[in-house]
């Protein structure tokens, strides 16, 4: 059932349009750069057509828009023209706004990121090669292209073979050179890799101990999964949110009661203590069920325990047939029914039937009960 | 001015609040512009739905399993439906329809329940 497939597209880019056009005051409101807007514009158009619900030959927005020019013309197409004239202005003045941003950011907020490279032989070690990134290019996802691109090049390969820390001066070197052609200020720290200097000094910004960096799994693979996922060598790219460590970093120095780290310490001893108590507690239960279990076993034999599964009445039955993926979203004019035969009246809809999606003004239907 | 969440548990809803949650997670947006971002989103949706979409569908299920009207949302499970457009038609072997009053939210506005229970 085709349903007009490029009408669905053209609805839901319309949808778009209207969503980026409405919140684009809102966001100039908050101070948000222009360039957000067009992050949320990309992404979102990414991952629609990832979830290829709709049938486009059209590769990405920019041929998208030109066809619903085509079709709508007149305003719409007014609308886009300057959209597409406000992006390549606000392009243009993105460089210049960057250094007016450094000076906030030289507060250096640098986050640490590890690249981690597998065995290069047989009977290697994986190792980590750490380089700093300033968190602003982070943010705005420059950093993330620079070094995806870096280290996809074929000089790449050569500098992993390389001790770990020799490597990381590299790769740092070619990130603080890709970083300043875009125009982002390279914080203090970072600038005296542009120095052949060897020996290595964190920034004041960076936590010494990398505290909790290393066991963060969590934090690993979801924030930048398109740089790790392209990656031809299979390096995994983990990246540590600073400021979630300063905040779990201030929270265990609060609690913190003995020595400069000893927080693993204290917190272990508080555990097993807890550990020591739970332990007496369950003991106790366990006698106490223990006694009553062999009480019941004794009176009943073993009709315990079906008699009590058999009072589930099936409500499994439903969360079965709630996991679904044929869906159908609307709003109803008019449901009737007489005795089994249920007619419905809906408009509105978008349906989503084996994983294409399908909107209608109106459905009209009947089931039996 | 409120509108239906209804549709955000959809496709395209769902593809902006992933969008919407990388962005909050990389700190370029707050959790309060997502939000006005959705509200957004549902205002467009429910525009779009009543203004440019002409298409109309029959279907017919041949069996209604479950029905279920609460907080006036009617929600149906059904098997074997088959869908009949002008010429195309589409069969499906189970099927949810989430339905809120076409009549308009109520005061208060209404998420519509979920689509994922």
């Amino acid at each position: 059932m085709a349903n007009c497939v490029t009408c669905v597209s053209k609805v839901y880019h319309g949808v778009i349009e209207d969503v980026i056009a409405g919140v684009r005051e809102f966001f100039l409101d908050e101070g948000l750069d222009e360039q957000v807007l067009g992050e949320l514009r990309q992404l979102w158009e990414q991952k629609l057509q990832r979830a290829n619900v709709i049938d486009t030959s059209e590769p990405g927005s920019g041929s998208s828009t030109a066809s619903s020019t085509s079709h709508h013309g007149g305003h719409h197409h007014q609308q886009q023209a300057q959209q597409q004239q406000q992006q390549q202005q606000q392009q243009q003045q993105q460089q210049p706004t960057q250094p007016a941003q450094a000076p906030t950011a030289v507060v250096t907020n640098l986050v640490p990121v590890q690249i981690t490279v597998p065995a290069q032989q047989a009977g290697g070690v994986p190792k980590t090669i750490t380089i700093h990134v300033p968190s602003t290019a982070l943010a705005n996802g420059v950093a993330g292209q620079q070094l995806q691109a870096i280290l996809s090049s074929p000089t790449a390969a050569h500098t992993f073979a390389l001790e770990a820390s020799r490597a990381a001066e590299i790769i740092q070197r070619k990130l603080n050179q890709a970083l300043e052609e875009n125009g982002i200020t390279l914080p203090p720290q970072l600038q005296q890799y542009n120095h052949i200097n060897t020996t290595q000094v964190d920034g004041a910004g960076d936590e010494p101990i990398s505290f909790p960096s290393t066991s963060k799994a969590p934090t690993q693979s979801t924030s930048n999964p398109r740089a790790a996922s392209k990656e031809p060598l299979e390096l995994s790219l983990s990246m540590d949110n600073k400021i979630l460590d300063d905040i779990v970093y201030q929270r265990l120095k609060e609690t913190q009661v003995d020595g400069s780290y000893g927080t693993g310490d204290s917190s272990s001893e508080i555990s097993d203590d807890d550990d020591d108590d739970d332990d007496d507690k369950d003991e106790e239960d366990d006698k106490k069920s223990i006694d009553g279990e062999e009480e019941d076993d004794d009176a009943d034999g073993q009709e315990d325990e079906p008699l009590n599964s058999a009072d589930d009445v099936s409500e499994d039955d439903n969360t079965d047939m709630f996991d679904t993926d044929n869906v159908v979203v609307c709003q109803y004019d008019k449901i009737t029914r007489v005795r089994n035969k249920w007619k419905f009246t809906l408009k509105d809809g978008i349906m989503n039937l084996k994983g294409k999606d399908y909107v209608f003004q109106k459905a009209i239907g009947e089931g039996e009960w | 001015m409120s509108s239906y969440q209804l549709y955000r548990n959809t496709t395209l809803g769902n593809t902006l609040q992933e969008t919407l949650d990388e962005l909050i997670q990389f700190q370029q947006i707050s959790p309060s512009t997502a939000l006005r971002v959705l509200l957004q989103f549902d205002r467009a949706i429910n525009a779009a739905l009543a203004n440019k979409v002409r298409a109309r569908i029959n279907f017919k299920a041949n069996k209604l399993n479950t029905y279920r009207f609460c907080d006036n949302v009617w929600t149906f499970l059904m098997t074997d439906v088959e869908f009949k457009e002008v010429q195309d038609f589409a069969q499906v072997d189970k099927l949810k329809i989430v339905a809120c009053d076409g009549r308009g939210p109520g005061p208060g506005g209404a998420s519509g329940g979920t689509a994922n229970d």
